[in-house]
């Protein structure tokens, strides 16, 4: 069988855009085997090109605008008490209303830019989404609809105002707000965001003579005012070269008279956002996965193709890091989203020392695929994924960080020992479990509970040591120390359980997938299944569909798993 | 020795962590259910569960003991396991002696005590003795002996709760005495109000709530008065001060202008009246001898006085204020109800008053069952009759009222219940009675900072409910609360305190700034920024967690016993030759 190998229906400049790619693939594919491993490295390699490609179409979304919205980007804005590129704040506030990241396939910049260049037009938008059905019922909007105009939705102003009431009470009273009213005041929030981009009010973008705050050119008059309504009103004419020149202009103008102290940060977050670093690195991590599971031991060059693109993934997934950091300034531990990435930079970081020390490359391959499934579920969960300040509690704390970070980091751990505990179940699932391979896979689950369990101890006891230091009690017994003492507990039992030797391999992979459901009950689900204590702080709500997801995949998986090992007993016993 | 070593083994420790896993997932669920105060009594905070802790104890205690003698392989063993005793030590030592309270300082005020989570009932004689009786969540009932002077007293606290809430219901029980009650939903879309009241005549819980003020409208329920209302329409004032004189059944209605005011006597009608000595002042203040001066011409505020005469020789003075209409009538004299003339003087001026003066609605009830009502600003008027769901204007602002029952016998009832969610609305409140030679004197709820005094034969009896208060070592001043925000918004980003920390035992003082995660230390108490209240009546103040946890550091050392125990354990032991050679 002649191999013809084609890229499916790709249109012929995105080839062009990974030219590199494109043109080395078809040399080697000519000169390939008929054989069925070589079929298999077409498959890696096709792939492979298909998740290059798609890296590069998702990087290049971000310069699909015009020029012009690409020097925007730099624009200095002050937004949510900081300040931060206009990328950034266009992003926010984009995603805000819309829920999407970018409207009418605009990328957000364009938006906004669109919007001050004609802000009588902004609250005829249709752009407002509301999705929850009660809650156009209620407003008495139509319901096959999701996007309505400011126009629209404002004539609801009185009962939408009337649920946002009713809701602040209950907050008032430490009640939970039912969901029509957090959705209302969800809608709430959207209409005063509009209302501010066509008043110009959150357009914080004329520095401060004197002071911190930023003010805006629409609300207050001055030169520089003047200068930035001008700027705007060119957006959208013809000559966008001179438009991304003055916007230029405006930017250094604005560095200068805050002395340059924003450039570096505003300049970084820009980049930031247009690099993608976190989804490069996921599609990345995918791709390894996929490499190191279907690639034979012999295909050497595979093989390190694939450790090459995890290392492509690892740079990506560090620099977004580095970057967090670097722009706010912070450990990058603040909310659920950094926490989400911060913990699955610990778990692929120790997966490659694992693999490394023990030799062991199904850590590595294993390791990869939970980052990238982590990485993933960061961006489907609906929490807070750009760059905020924090509330008094959070900030510049020493044991607040050392308490976060090193519990952070034992949850990665825990999840690699979770995805090992799968991989075990897996082989046994499809008869592929060897003695050998079963003893190499438990030496490496029970070290990483043991790490796992000692970071969480240590982690734990800082918070402690934090709680003392910024309240003055060591343990009170609120939901989340309970729940990570559980945790904690749950695999002390399995510790000792293994110093007793009442513990076999297959137990102790289902224990580490089910120890990792406490620590997702300790991370995610005390704060929003429970719904109490100190430790609300830095999260968002719901999200919950996608942990029930994860749930009930992995009831299927340990029930299938669980019902194929008893099916195999008797069996057992009887030869 | 078999219990020791069952008591020891690593068996029992696993049945132990498993039991103590699922005790405490049983009550983080219970405390979604029913609160943290809940589950801090019936599991964090009970007896049953220091004893299950303390078997815990005893689990590590023996393994660690039946392992004597030592061999190198158990270094690590006994190092964790002893940290975690001194960390059960520790934290046993916190549960019985640690010290937490609040103290909330305004700017300038000065404090030696703090207020603790927990309350008590205080009960005392003037100059007796202050029994103090600790009233504990959901718990039993408690009887006290009260020897007092008049006699011994039976006091019972029978019920306690962290935040309770009055509601009082009223009802319409026809055979009950006649009482006028009407509910009023009023509404202001402009003023953000959206209020159900009740307007009570004869309230015996709450003496004055005939009368309710809302912001600077004022409502009240009266019987419907007997005169005729003035035929004015107060919205077309007149272009110069005028003096209004009205009578109905006398057939008097005289306006006089008072810029022009003619000379000697003018004639009210064809009563035989006469007005007298009027006098305008358009800036009047009262001078020696009760009379009126003007303090300038501008129309600041207006007045007039004058007399009147009858044919028979009375003789009645009056005084009116355009600004302050009511003021004469609350002083009424006797001798100016003779005539029984309404008066009211109109002045351009009171246009621009009406913005500052009290808008009014009046619910007026009749002998005869029908329901009326009067609302009235300076500006508008406005009246009729009154019928239960219609909704009615006021007339000032966009205020508008509906009346949901109005009743003739009604009947009010008090009921306590807990307040809703956390309980931020209510306010602690304890259910007691004291009985004397088995006759019952008292029996009611007890609210924090409302005491209630209660005769117990010729002596009185003061009962209250309040906060622990403990004393502390030291006195704390707060001088000067800050509130930082993050640039361009009203999110927080820091709060401080500057304080004067003053130990009159060591004449000692301290100037410090408390800051959130940077508190103050003394003598062993530890002073946290915790909270603050900014409140543009009451000015700023902090509010600071005060703690003293003798416990603290066992729990410290034992934390880092134990996981250098482990890190042996873990990290050390499996590298180290000499303890495989004890293996062996």
């Amino acid at each position: 069988m002649k191999n013809h190998f084609r890229f499916p229906n790709r249109p012929p400049e995105a080839l062009f855009a990974e030219g590199s790619y494109s043109k080395i693939l078809p040399l080697r594919c000519a000169g390939s085997q008929d054989d069925k491993a070589a079929l298999n490295s077409y498959i890696f390699r096709t792939l492979l090109v298909w998740f290059i490609l798609l890296t590069g179409v998702f990087a290049s979304t971000c310069e699909a605008g015009p020029i012009a919205s690409h020097a925007a980007q730099a624009i200095p804005i002050q937004h949510a008490g900081r300040v931060k590129s206009f990328e950034a704040f266009s992003r926010q506030t984009v995603e805000f209303i819309t829920t999407k990241e970018s409207w009418q396939r605009q990328p957000a910049v364009n938006v906004i830019l669109k919007a001050l260049s004609n802000k009588n037009d902004v609250a005829n938008w249709p752009w407002v989404r509301v999705s929850y059905k009660p809650l156009l019922a209620e407003l008495g909007l139509p319901a096959d609809k999701q996007y309505f105009s400011y126009h629209e939705l404002v004539n609801s102003f009185d009962k939408i105002e009337t649920l946002v009431k009713k809701s602040q009470t209950k907050r008032d009273q430490d009640l939970r707000p039912s969901k029509l009213e957090q959705e209302a005041e969800s809608l709430f929030s959207k209409l005063m965001e509009v209302k501010h981009l066509f008043t110009g009010e959150s357009i914080l973008v004329v520095p401060p003579s004197n002071g911190e705050v930023w003010t805006s050119p629409y609300k207050e008059e001055s030169l520089l005012a003047a200068n930035f309504k001008a700027l705007m009103s060119l957006y959208g004419e013809k000559d966008q070269a001179a438009f991304s020149e003055k916007v230029k202009a405006w930017t250094n103008n604005v560095h200068e008279l805050t002395g340059g102290k924003f450039r570096r940060a505003v300049d970084l977050e820009a980049r930031y956002y247009a690099w993608r670093p976190f989804q490069n690195a996921w599609i990345a991590y995918l791709a390894a996965f996929l490499i190191f599971t279907f690639s034979k031991k012999k295909h050497a060059r595979v093989r390190a193709l694939g450790i090459a693109i995890l290392a492509w993934a690892i740079f990506f997934h560090t620099l977004g890091l580095i970057l967090r950091v670097v722009i706010l300034n912070r450990p990058p531990v603040s909310n659920m989203y950094e926490s989400m990435i911060f913990m699955n930079w610990i778990l692929i970081v120790t997966a490659v020392a694992f693999s490394i020390l023990k030799k062991n490359s199904a850590v590595i391959s294993i390791g990869a695929l939970i980052s990238a499934i982590v990485m993933i579920y960061g961006n489907l969960l609906p929490i807070e994924t750009n760059l905020e300040v924090l509330t008094p509690v959070l900030r510049s704390n020493y044991w607040l960080t050392m308490h976060v970070m090193t519990i952070v980091a034992s949850y990665g751990i825990f999840a690699l020992a979770m995805g090992l505990g799968h991989r075990v179940l897996f082989l046994h699932f499809i008869n592929k479990m060897t003695k050998e391979e079963e003893k190499r896979s438990d030496q490496v689950i029970y070290r990483t509970i043991e790490i796992g369990a000692l970071l969480l101890g240590i982690g734990t006891g800082l918070g402690g040591v934090w709680a003392n230091e910024s309240w003055g009690r060591f343990w009170g017994w609120d939901p989340k120390e309970t729940w990570a003492l559980i945790t904690f507990l749950g695999y002390l039992i399995l510790i000792h359980l293994n110093h007793a030797k009442l513990i076999k391999p297959y137990t102790l992979a289902v224990s580490a997938i089910l120890g990792f459901l406490l620590v997702l009950m300790t991370w995610y689900g005390v704060n929003f299944v429970l719904g109490r204590g100190l430790h609300s702080y830095g999260q968002g709500s719901g999200g919950m569909i996608w942990v029930i997801y994860y749930l009930i995949f992995e009831a299927l998986f340990l029930g299938m798993a669980l019902l194929k090992k008893r099916s195999h007993l008797p069996r057992k016993k009887h030869s | 020795m078999v219990i020791i070593e069952l008591l020891g083994s690593l068996t029992f420790a696993i049945i132990l962590i498993s039991a103590l896993g699922l005790t405490l997932i049983a009550s983080t669920v219970l405390e979604s259910f029913f609160g943290t105060p809940f589950v801090q009594k019936f599991f964090y905070q009970s007896v049953w569960f220091d004893i299950f802790l303390g078997f815990l104890a005893l689990n590590i205690l023996f393994s660690v003991l039946l392992r004597f003698p030592y061999k190198k392989r158990h270094t690590g063993f006994v190092i964790t396991h002893a940290g975690i005793l001194l960390l059960l030590a520790g934290s046993y030592i916190t549960r019985l002696a640690a010290i937490d309270g609040q103290m909330m300082l305004y700017e300038g005020q000065k404090k030696d005590a703090i207020v603790q989570n927990t309350y008590e009932l205080l009960a005392h004689e003037p100059n007796g003795k202050v029994v103090s009786l600790v009233l504990a969540l959901g718990g039993r009932e408690i009887k006290h002996r009260l020897d007092t002077a008049s006699g011994p007293l039976e006091l019972t606290v029978h019920r306690f709760l962290d935040s309770a809430l009055i509601k009082t219901n009223i009802v319409d029980s026809p055979s009950a005495p006649v009482n006028h009650a009407a509910l009023l939903a009023i509404s202001s879309q402009d003023a953000g109000v959206n209020e159900n009241v009740w307007l009570v005549e004869n309230n015996p819980l709450e003496p004055g709530a005939n009368r309710l003020t809302l912001g600077p409208a004022v409502f009240d329920i009266a019987e419907k008065p007997k005169e005729a209302p003035m035929n004015l329409t107060l919205t077309e004032l007149p272009k110069s001060p005028t003096l209004h004189l009205y009578r109905a059944d006398k057939g008097i209605d005289l306006s006089v202008d008072l810029q022009n005011i003619p000379s000697g006597d003018i004639p009210a009608g064809q009563s035989g009246l006469r007005v007298s000595n009027l006098k305008y002042y358009p800036d009047a203040r009262v001078g020696a001898n009760n009379t009126l001066v003007n303090a300038s011409n501008n129309s600041q505020n207006p007045a007039v006085a004058f007399d009147v005469k009858g044919s028979d020789g009375q003789l009645e003075h009056y005084v009116r204020f355009a600004l302050f209409p009511e003021f004469e009538s609350m002083h009424k004299k006797k001798s100016q109800t003779h005539f029984d003339l309404s008066v009211d003087l109109l002045t351009p001026a009171s246009l621009e008053a009406s913005n500052n003066a009290e808008p009014s609605l009046s619910i007026h009830y009749s002998r005869n069952g029908t329901w009326s009502y009067l609302s009235k600003s300076l500006k508008t008027k406005s009246e009729g009759d009154l019928e239960t769901g219609k909704t009615y204007q006021t007339g000032w602002m966009d205020f508008s009222f509906r009346a949901e029952s109005l009743l003739n016998h009604a009947t009010v009832s008090k009921r306590i219940e807990r307040a809703p969610g956390s309980g931020k609305d209510g306010s602690p409140a304890a259910e007691v009675s004291v009985t004397k030679n088995g006759k019952v004197l008292f029996n009611d709820w007890v609210l924090e900072d409302n005491p209630q005094t209660l005769e117990t034969g010729g002596k009185k009896l003061v009962l209250m409910v309040r906060a622990k208060n403990l004393k502390i070592p030291f006195e704390l001043e707060l001088k000067n609360f800050r509130k930082i925000d993050y640039p361009g918004t009203r999110q927080p980003s820091a709060f401080e305190s500057d304080v004067i920390l003053t130990d009159p035992k060591e004449n000692l003082t301290l100037s410090k700034t408390i800051s959130m995660n940077h508190p103050l230390d003394y003598k062993g108490y530890r002073i946290f920024q915790s909270s603050y209240i900014q409140d543009p009546m009451s000015g700023r103040a902090s509010v600071f967690t005060v703690a003293n946890n003798p416990g603290i550091s066992l729990i410290y050392a034992g934390s880092f016993i134990t996981f250098l125990g482990a890190f042996f354990v873990f990290f050390i032991a499996p590298y180290s030759s000499m303890l495989k050679e004890d293996k062996k």
